[in-house]
């Protein structure tokens, strides 16, 4: 059975990822971010880990959510999951991270969600109702690096 | 001679002094128009006061019929209306059997402690008039009876009745049958014969016992009308103040609220009424029948219910329906009193009465006090009058008797009387001066007279004194003989008085003999008279001197005797004054015992109240001590949370690379999720400890404040105590001041006593001594008497000589 990481996004908005897409999970302060110009809002900037410069999104305006420059940065510190697939590393920055859960491939169940963003819903695997019964929205982190690099 | 008749007609005026006329006229002159003037007064205010007080009693018997009569029928009116609206908005149907329980909660009587808003029956009928549901209430035997008010009476009780069963036809009460006919609403003082009233079951409430009143001394006009005038149906007909209320459906009338309050014995509508408009008594008739009332019967203490109003009332309310006022009589008593007509749902002709009034004696009373005012002023004046007229009438009265007194003299021949001079300008001084000089000329005349009748008598007497002394001479010598014999023979019965007179003839010579031997026997029986004489003297004289020693001597003891009397009071009470000054002694010892207990244990609150406030100092270091050490755990528990925070993203890291790591990884993955969860169990716990802490020191600030407050009332306990302190010590040099005084007193009174008992002793020896020199002198007394009685025997032998002529 497959595990995945829930992340909280803004307006309880919650996600998963399959826990073996995932590199690794650290701390970072908006003092470390450093913005880069001309491009996407959706991409926060540039930050260093481990001596390498890697790119940092904001995750839930990528998947067509409430940004997190919306609430001012009210937070100082943020979480950022590191994607990597052949070489190539992406840092999502969300609020908070949540639990590791396993889920069933029938446990997951496939939906069309025909309101949500057309970027979402190319990498959505499905839904789980966890046990505090939110809905929580499982992506594929591969198909969203695939996203990106288009 | 007219006016001499009418004189004689008052009587003995004339024989009256002119002071007593003059004095009386004065009086009169000064006190008449007073006491004229003061009944007329009071008259005036009487009959103002009469005025007054009938306009006030008039205003109060329109409120009692107003407020309290009136208002129990309109009270009645307003809870009918309400009662048929509800059944009207609730949409009961009246005939359906199913809708009587409903309705019977309609017919709820809520009375309370006001008389003039209470109900005794609440009846919803039909269309044909017939009971579908209703409550009566009578009156609580206690309240059906209560005597004449003299304090706040209670509230009546009520309790229900179960009478008028449902179907009864209640058509034959006129305004039921009125209101049903007329399908209007209907309200009035209902007058209900015996029959409706059993009916009812109100028959226990409005049955009165028609009772005697007295009539005898009555004039005709104050006594009731003959019985059988009015139909009082023998005493038990109801006054009712009674509204019917047509319940209406689709502009029909389906029924009727029939609402009523008995007047009978509703003595919470007068007493309320007198109480609260300070009248003294208030009445509600049914036809000429006392039905309630609070005006005593004859025997004071029942009320007057069950007797009927006087003729003239019953006059002019019932049959004139006009308003009576004015004065009249209840049961022998007089009352200043209003009576105001009442009538039922027709209005044509009165059914009853309601009355409001005063006893009249407690207004002539009221009256007669003015009255009596003004003739003490009255009083006032004629004195005032009797104090004036005495010396003006003295002034001419005295005069003229003076005048009166003289002439009585003059006429009595005391010719030299004369009045005294006067200066008096008016008729009575002129008077005066022509007396005096009448007198004069009369005193003259007389004395003429006198001076001629003397000098005839004192001629016709020398006649006759030169005829005796011719007579005289021719007898002389006849007598000598004769005389000289019978003078010389006393001699032989021991008289030696006698002497022979000597002449100078023959007879002479021989009468000169006798004498000499006559002469020196007299000279030697003389001598011994005078010695026994003076002995005796003596004696006497010494007598009375011993005899007033004796007395004196005596005075002296019984003085003495007093004197040690008093002495001895003296001592005792100066030893008495010793024993107070001992016991006072002792109690001011006593209070100083006290007083020093007093201290110490002021002493010992002093020490108690310091260590306590040491205590709360300690106490107070301790706990912001405490402060300080939860605060470094606070900073303790942020640590671990970091800890916490930092061992939950290593776990999470190693879970990742245990996913990774595929089959491989599987054991240590489940060592990374126990270690996540143990650093989330770690967090959640420092959270716990972290609200703890901040529990414990806003817990520690509350103590902090409170040691502050408790340090401060030590502080001032301290003070007060201290104070008490200062007033112990004043006490204790206070008592000292006592005691010493006292022991003064003590050793003072003691001293005294020593001294009054050799005083004592001192006189007591002077008593003895005048006792003995009493009793000497007293001999010596015994020994003069004795000589006395030697003295007078000699006195008695001797005395048989006769020595000089008596």
């Amino acid at each position: 059975m497959p595990k995945f990481l829930s992340l909280h996004l803004q307006d309880q908005q919650m996600v998963m990822l399959p826990l073996e897409q995932l590199t690794e999970v650290f701390n970072v302060s908006l003092t470390q971010i450093v913005p880069i110009p001309d491009v996407p809002s959706t991409v926060m900037g540039v930050c260093n880990w481990r001596g390498e410069v890697i790119w940092l999104v904001d995750l839930g305006s990528l998947l067509g959510f409430a940004p997190l420059h919306q609430q001012g940065f009210r937070q100082t510190n943020y979480k950022v999951v590191l994607l990597q697939k052949q070489g190539e590393v992406l840092g999502l920055a969300v609020p908070k991270v949540g639990q590791i859960r396993e889920y069933g491939e029938n446990q997951v169940q496939n939906a069309q969600f025909s309101h949500l963003h057309q970027r979402l819903q190319n990498c959505l695997l499905g839904f789980v109702v966890d046990d505090d019964r939110h809905t929580v929205l499982a992506i594929d982190g591969d198909k969203l690096l695939e996203q990106i690099g288009t | 001679m007219a006016q001499s008749k009418h004189l004689a007609g008052i009587g003995g005026w004339n024989n009256r002094s002119i002071r007593t006329k003059l004095t009386i006229i004065l009086i009169g002159l000064g006190t008449i128009p007073v006491l004229v003037s003061i009944q007329a007064i009071t008259t005036i205010s009487r009959n103002r006061t009469f005025a007054d007080l009938q306009t006030n009693l008039n205003k109060d018997g329109a409120s009692f019929v107003r407020e309290y009569v009136e208002w129990s029928r309109t009270e009645s009116e307003r809870t009918a209306s309400t009662r048929a609206q509800l059944i009207t908005a609730s949409g009961l149907d009246i005939n359906n059997p199913a809708s009587k329980p409903a309705l019977q909660t309609l017919t709820k009587i809520d009375n309370g402690a006001d008389p003039e808003s209470n109900a005794n029956f609440v009846i919803i009928l039909n269309q044909r008039g017939q009971v579908v549901a209703r409550e009566v209430l009578e009156l609580q035997p206690e309240s059906i009876n209560l005597p004449v008010p003299d304090q706040p009476i209670p509230p009546p009780k009520y309790r229900p009745v179960n009478a008028l069963p449902l179907g009864t036809s209640l058509k034959d009460l006129s305004i039921v049958a009125s209101a049903l006919n007329s399908r209007k609403a209907k309200s009035g003082i209902e007058l209900l014969p015996a029959n409706l009233m059993q009916k009812l079951g109100l028959a226990n409430q409005s049955t009165l016992e028609l009772r005697p009143q007295p009539v005898e001394n009555l004039p005709e006009n104050l006594r009731p009308l003959p019985s059988g005038t009015f139909n009082i149906d023998n005493g038990r007909i109801g006054l009712v103040s009674m509204a019917v209320e047509p319940i209406e459906k689709n502009n029909q009338v389906v029924g009727l609220v029939v609402v009523g309050a008995v007047l009978n014995r509703n003595y919470g509508i007068v007493d309320g009424f007198t109480r609260n408009f300070k009248v003294s008594s208030a009445s509600i008739f049914a036809q000429d029948l006392r039905v309630a009332t609070s005006v005593p019967f004859t025997d004071k203490t029942t009320r007057a219910i069950g007797t009927r109003v006087a003729r003239e009332v019953a006059d002019t309310v019932l049959r004139k329906k006009e308003i009576f006022s004015g004065i009249t009589n209840i049961l022998g008593q007089n009352y200043l009193r209003v009576y105001i007509p009442l009538y039922d749902h027709t209005g044509q002709q009165p059914v009853g009465m309601a009355s409001a009034g005063i006893i009249l004696t407690e207004i002539e009373q009221r009256l007669l006090q003015e009255q009596l005012l003004g003739f003490v002023v009255g009083a006032g004046v004629l004195f005032i009058a009797v104090v004036i007229a005495v010396p003006i009438t003295g002034n001419f009265i005295t005069p003229l008797e003076r005048l009166a007194e003289f002439t009585r003299r003059l006429g009595s021949g005391e010719l030299t009387a004369r009045l005294p001079e006067t200066q008096r300008g008016d008729e009575i001084g002129i008077l005066e001066r022509d007396l005096n000089f009448m007198a004069q000329q009369l005193e003259a005349l007389v004395n003429d007279q006198q001076i001629k009748a003397i000098a005839l008598e004192q001629t016709q007497a020398e006649i006759e004194a030169i005829a005796q002394k011719q007579k005289q001479e021719k007898e002389q010598l006849q007598r000598r003989a004769l005389e000289l014999l019978m003078q010389v023979d006393p001699v032989s019965r021991g008289d030696l008085t006698v002497r022979a007179t000597v002449t100078s003839d023959e007879v002479g010579t021989l009468a000169d003999s006798y004498n000499s031997i006559i002469r020196s026997l007299r000279q030697i029986v003389g001598d011994v008279q005078s010695a026994a004489q003076s002995v005796s003297v003596t004696a006497i004289d010494s007598t009375e001197a011993v005899q007033a020693v004796v007395e004196d001597t005596n005075r002296q003891t019984l003085s003495l005797a007093s004197a040690l009397e008093q002495i001895s009071d003296m001592v005792a009470s100066i030893q008495a004054v010793a024993q107070r000054a001992q016991q006072a002694e002792a109690k001011v010892q006593m209070t100083k015992q006290v007083v020093q207990v007093g201290d110490d244990s002021a002493d010992r609150a002093l020490e108690g109240i310091n260590a306590l406030k040491n205590t709360v100092v300690d106490t107070a270091t301790k706990v912001e001590r405490l402060g300080n050490s939860s605060e470094k755990i606070t900073k303790a528990v942020k640590v671990i949370r970091n800890f916490a925070a930092q061992t939950n993203l290593l776990a999470l890291n190693a879970s990742i690379e245990a996913a990774r790591a595929g089959e491989e990884g599987e054991s240590f993955a489940v060592v990374a999720e126990k270690v996540r969860a143990l650093a989330q169990q770690s967090a959640s716990a420092s959270n716990e400890i972290e609200s703890i802490v901040d529990d414990i020191q806003t817990q520690i600030q509350e103590v902090m404040t409170a040691m502050t407050a408790g340090a401060q009332q030590a502080e001032t306990g301290t003070k007060l105590v201290r104070q008490v302190r200062q007033i112990l010590q004043e006490i204790t040099s206070a008592s000292n001041e006592a005691d010493q005084l006292v022991q003064e007193i003590a050793s003072s009174a003691t001293a005294q006593t020593t001294t009054s008992q050799a005083v004592s002793q001192t006189m007591r020896a002077v008593a003895d001594t005048s006792q003995s020199t009493a009793q000497r002198s007293q001999a010596v007394v015994n020994a003069f008497e004795r000589l006395l009685a030697l003295a007078e025997n000699l006195q008695a032998s001797i005395a048989q000589f006769k020595l000089e002529t008596t």
